[in-house]
């Protein structure tokens, strides 16, 4: 697949996806979408650029191998839910607030975080992570 | 421990999962993370016992915070505190079984945090308090078990893992169909709501044949007649140390998630339990006689204690079908409940013990199949000890830890007059005993027979595997001599399912408004 129209294309799909992947992530806690979809549509970016580039350059973009990536998901996710204990509400329970972020008009856009984000955060690490792992294995096998 | 402290129960095994990927192939750190992490099991699980067993008492958690209806709730009940107990202890047994005889290939890939998640399914089924909840729990556990499965990949084994793969998706695909179709009834899943519902004989006629189906379901995870045929062609093909987890957990959640849902949650709608009631007794007299049957039959150790698994189900659906008997009385219900938890404590920690011990005779003799060993109990003498004891455990001679749980059956079965099932029983407990002593004879006392298998030179190591099997040896002896002290944790246990309005009060709270009253605008969360 190592085609210089492939290549060349993929050169702007990989960042556009990934900032759509990022898009879904902070759109999700309210509306469709979240850790889970964006996991997703990162994997798929990350397989487009494994397609044309090779595993070795996929392997020298991923700061750490896709186990590990799935083992600091889950702890994300982990974490999130232990950190209610310390303060004697149920596991997973989460918290909110508000943070007024400027924008280019001059008005002000209010942006909703909650904890269970980061919580999604670790969502989306294990399903890029099992989702990149798992294709790479496979591709392995048919080679 | 407080009531959010249960949630330790999902932590622990989580961790340990995840602490064994990020020590990926470095063995000796993996096995001392796993045995802290199964050292800490044991420790909430006794903790948890301690706080609910004396008073009877329900520690309940509200995942997330949302109230019980809405969210998932956890509920800690002597009788989830009981299962957690015995499981826990099983995992540790099985797990230095394992780490100390399995070699490097077995052990390597992702079988660490296979172990540790498999538990945390386990877990989660017997924590849970929400229906649909207990699918997830399910399926962690199921997820877990088919990537086991292939442990040790020889071609048998991956033939067969395709059959269990497939059969237990099918339960899948059904258990989740019923889930959503009692959510469209019913309108929720948490178990002690649907328990309201069916105390307050509100259950609608169209979801009995729902439940009937949940027959189907839990009755192929936990292989009762006739549903049985994947089981005995799949087990004796895995080590024995798998076989023993296996064994000793999953069939197990199966018996116990039936208590939970056909004897606590619709125990009091007659319409439901006419129907299950003789549906689980007939199949528990099937299961149970023809399970022995084909035992009595097998040559090879494993497929012998493979089929065996199936007969001892057999007892456990005996005791839940009697306790939702038409008319017998609150007394016998407790004891024929009491009774299928006992026995299924009794059989976790003695059915795991003797795979284990099939485990190391194969490592001894080379072979498991009994026409071509023999003569183990001068090669181990100790092993032969440990072997006739959980044998004679399994069979039910007295004063061991079976006697008491078939005892307590049988009595229960005479109380409410339903005879023939006792009968069978009884026969059952014969050729039980007779398959025992039938490993025992050819495989520990005759001597070698055919020289046609290369019995090992090299004395293997075993410390490990006996490491295990004096744990479980132990436990099945402290529940034949303290049986009365289980007995009565189990009794407990068995009053609050039977009698399920503490356990609705604890998860719904006291004044909790009925879901049919609130409209949908009410409940609907801010946006």
């Amino acid at each position: 697949m190592r085609t210089l129209i492939l290549q060349t294309a993929v050169r702007a799909i990989v960042p556009l996806s990934l900032v759509f992947a990022m898009f879904i992530y902070f759109k999700g806690h309210q509306l469709p979408g979240g850790g889970f979809v964006a996991g997703l549509v990162a994997a798929v970016a990350l397989i487009v650029h494994r397609m044309s580039y090779g595993t070795q350059s996929l392997r020298r973009m991923l700061p750490c191998s896709e186990r590990t990536m799935v083992a600091i998901g889950l702890t994300l996710a982990l974490s999130t839910g232990i950190g209610a204990l310390f303060v004697g509400l149920p596991f997973l329970t989460s918290t909110h607030g508000y943070i007024h972020l400027p924008t280019t008009t001059g008005t002000s856009y209010e942006f909703e975080w909650a904890s269970v984000m980061i919580f999604d955060l670790g969502v989306f690490l294990v399903v890029t992570g099992v989702v990149v792992g798992m294709i790479d294995c496979l591709a392995k096998e048919v080679h | 421990m407080t009531p959010h402290q249960i949630i330790f129960f999902i932590i622990i095994p989580m961790a340990g999962g995840i602490c064994t990927i990020l020590a990926h192939r470095q063995r000796k750190l993996q096995r001392f993370l796993g045995i802290g992490f199964l050292l800490a099991n044991i420790v909430t699980a006794a903790a948890g016992l301690c706080a609910v067993a004396p008073t009877g008492s329900i520690l309940v958690s509200q995942m997330g915070n949302w109230p019980a209806p809405f969210g998932i709730s956890l509920v800690l009940d002597t009788l989830s505190a009981l299962m957690l107990m015995m499981s826990s202890i099983v995992c540790l047994a099985v797990f230095l079984y394992c780490v100390f005889q399995f070699d490097d290939d077995q052990q390597g890939g992702f079988f660490h945090p296979l172990f540790h998640l498999l538990i945390l399914g386990v877990q989660w089924s017997f924590l849970t308090g929400d229906f649909f909840n207990l699918f997830v729990a399910f399926e962690i556990m199921l997820m877990a078990s088919y990537a086991m499965f292939c442990v040790g990949t020889t071609t048998l084994q991956m033939k067969h893992a395709y059959k269990y793969v497939l059969l237990n998706l099918v339960g899948s695909i059904l258990f989740v169909t019923c889930a959503g179709l009692l959510y469209g009834q019913l309108g929720t899943l948490n178990m002690a709501d649907i328990t309201r519902i069916a105390m307050s004989g509100q259950l609608p006629d169209s979801s009995v044949p729902v439940i009937a189906m949940l027959v189907l379901v839990f009755g192929g995870k936990t292989a009762i007649f006739p549903l049985w045929f994947w089981l005995p062609d799949t087990y004796h093909t895995l080590p024995g140390a798998i076989g023993g987890l296996f064994a000793g957990l999953l069939t197990k959640v199966g018996a116990y998630v039936m208590i939970r849902v056909f004897v606590m949650i619709f125990g009091s709608a007659e319409s439901i339990t006419s129907i299950v009631s003789p549906l689980l007794l007939g199949s528990a007299a099937v299961t149970m006689f023809l399970g022995v049957l084909g035992a009595v039959s097998m040559h090879s150790v494993r497929r012998i204690l493979s089929i065996h698994i199936i007969s001892q189900v057999g007892y456990m659906l005996m005791g839940i079908g009697l306790a939702i008997a038409a008319g017998i009385a609150f007394d016998s219900r407790v004891m024929a409940v009491a009774g299928a938890i006992f026995f299924i404590m009794h059989n976790m920690v003695v059915k795991c013990c003797l795979f284990l011990c099939g485990g190391l005779m194969h490592e001894h003799a080379g072979s498991d199949n009994l026409q071509a060993i023999g003569g183990l109990l001068k090669r181990a003498p100790w092993l032969a000890v440990l072997f006739m004891i959980a044998a004679m455990s399994l069979a039910g001679l007295p004063p061991l830890s079976g006697f008491f749980g078939k005892w307590v059956l049988l009595v229960a079965g005479l109380q409410s007059e339903h005879y023939v099932i006792v009968i069978i029983a009884v026969i059952t407990s014969l050729f039980t005993l007779l398959s025992m002593l039938k490993i025992w004879s050819y495989g520990f006392w005759s001597p070698p027979q055919g020289d046609h298998v290369e019995h090992p030179t090299v004395r293997p190591r075993t410390f490990g595997g006996m490491a295990g099997i004096t744990l479980l040896v132990v436990m099945a002896l402290s529940m034949g001599f303290g049986a009365q002290h289980y007995y009565q944790l189990c009794e407990t246990a068995a009053k609050s399912v039977v009698d399920p309005t503490a356990y609705v009060q604890a998860v719904l709270g006291e004044q909790h408004t009925p879901i049919k009253q609130l409209s949908l605008v009410e409940t609907s969360l801010e946006p």
